[in-house]
């Protein structure tokens, strides 16, 4: 492959010299840039030095603990897939976008369970931290005075926002106000991983799908359990026939009908939190590449002109569109949850059934459809 | 012709053309949400909210293109 040919000529010695000479292959930037968007196991403060993460593995019945890269490799079990000093060696074979730092057996076998902390922990921890700190101080505001001011202010703000706008026209009544912690969380989570990304020296939690993944699954499981809690498991499966088996049809067909319909339904309920995923996925990756490439170019160039008139202007430009977007993503994620877990409710009330599990459910005719703004 | 050389313009045509029915489907949602704003610029609220979530799902099949193209440029 051209891209990992260009690595391979490349020489240690000639990635670090400045001027790079004629005829030898120029060291991929676009590569080694898309490899920093990538899980790593230490935290970088560029000038500063770097805080190593640990490694931890459940690996044949025994627990293993190793502060950093060094303590991992003088074990003589282990060892890492690339390596940190970036021997253009190592890079061939792995892609940008996976981890940094991965450990391997040295003897080749697979690592039995793999729970070190990588960067992206690292920041979801920091972003989970920081919304606790947030919430407890904006919270303790409330209990002094009723007067709302400040960081408060903000908090109630995006709350009454999440819960008139985001989950009340959705879902209705009693699953509106039990599931608005939910809706809550995911937002306010969303939003302060999202943004943390933005701040230097940081890494981005919700550019990996991993991340995404479960963020999405938490609103899967969310969804069935709702349908199945409201409809009850005989009329949740026969959701899947889209009606068909309500409809006057001869028998076969209704059977040549349901052969297309259930599959389609099927799929359709794996779709629609595999979009959320690869949604937030990739529009948190999306600005970071463009990022780095506009920062690629310059070094691409050797040019102070591309990078002046180039470089900065529009890496700052996509930056602020990028606090945009993470707003945005944190709202989209949020909103289209509602929709989907407010699709499982409605179809309970539209039809009626097992109303009477339910200990608080209001009139059909109270659907919340109230618009706001 | 190598076969990552093709990889890698299959890439950057998908990209393209993801972008262009992307931008077509948002162009047309944007031109009729406006132009039922300013019939009935009451009901703006509601159509704002339907306009951004019908833009994330339109944006969601794009981006599912884009990572299809980042898989390839990057393999």
């Amino acid at each position: 492959m051209a891209a990992t040919d260009t690595i391979l000529t490349q020489t240690p010695a000639n990635a670090s010299a400045t001027a790079i000479p004629q005829g030898a292959a120029k060291p991929n930037y676009f590569n080694e840039g898309f490899r920093e968007l990538g899980n790593h196991h230490t935290v970088d403060f560029m000038p500063f030095g770097e805080l190593p993460l640990p490694y931890i593995f459940f690996d044949h019945g025994s627990l293993h603990v190793y502060a950093s890269v060094e303590s991992l490799k003088e074990s003589g079990v282990y060892t890492t897939n690339v390596d940190p000093k970036f021997d253009p060696q190592q890079l061939i074979g792995t892609s940008p976008l996976t981890e940094k730092g991965a450990a391997l057996r040295i003897d080749g076998k697979p690592i039995g369970l793999d729970l070190s902390i990588t960067s992206n922990l690292f920041f979801l921890g920091f972003a989970g931290v920081l919304l606790a700190i947030l919430g407890a101080i904006a919270a303790s505001r409330a209990k002094k005075s009723l007067i709302p001011s400040g960081l408060r202010n903000l908090f109630e703000v995006l709350i009454i926002f999440v819960r008139d706008d985001i989950v009340a026209p959705n879902i209705a009544e009693p699953y509106g106000s039990r599931l608005l912690p939910y809706f809550l969380t995911i937002f306010f989570f969303i939003l302060l991983a999202n943004l943390t990304g933005l701040l230097p020296w940081a890494h981005t939690p919700t550019s990996s799908v991993e991340v995404t993944a479960a963020l999405a699954i938490c609103t899967f499981v969310i969804t069935q359990v709702i349908g199945i809690w409201t409809m009850g498991i005989k009329t949740f499966l026969l959701h899947l026939t889209a009606g068909l088996h309500e409809m006057e049809l001869s028998i076969v067909m209704k059977a040549l009908l349901l052969a297309i319909m259930v599959p389609i339904e099927f799929m359709g309920i794996f779709t629609k939190p595999f979009a959320l995923c690869i949604r937030l996925f990739a529009n948190m990756t999306a600005g970071h590449i463009i990022i780095i490439s506009l920062i690629c170019l310059a070094l691409l160039f050797h040019s102070i002109i591309i990078g002046f008139f180039v470089t900065v202007p529009f890496a700052i430009f996509v930056y602020l569109l990028e606090i945009f977007v993470a707003t945005l993503q944190a709202y989209i994620f949020t909103i289209l949850s509602a929709l989907f877990i407010g699709m499982m409710a409605h179809s309970a009330h539209d039809e009626h059934v097992h109303d009477h599990d339910l200990p608080h459910a209001p009139d059909g005719d109270h659907l919340v459809a109230t618009s706001h703004g | 012709m190598n076969p990552a050389g093709l990889a890698f313009l299959g890439a950057g045509i998908g990209a393209g053309v993801a972008v262009l029915g992307a931008g077509q489907g948002i162009g047309k949602l944007v031109a009729s949400a406006i132009e039922s704003q300013a019939r009935q610029p009451e009901m703006s609220g509601g159509l704002r909210t339907t306009m951004i979530i019908g833009a994330a799902l339109i944006e969601g099949i794009a981006l599912f293109a884009l990572v299809i193209c980042i898989i390839l440029a990057t393999k």
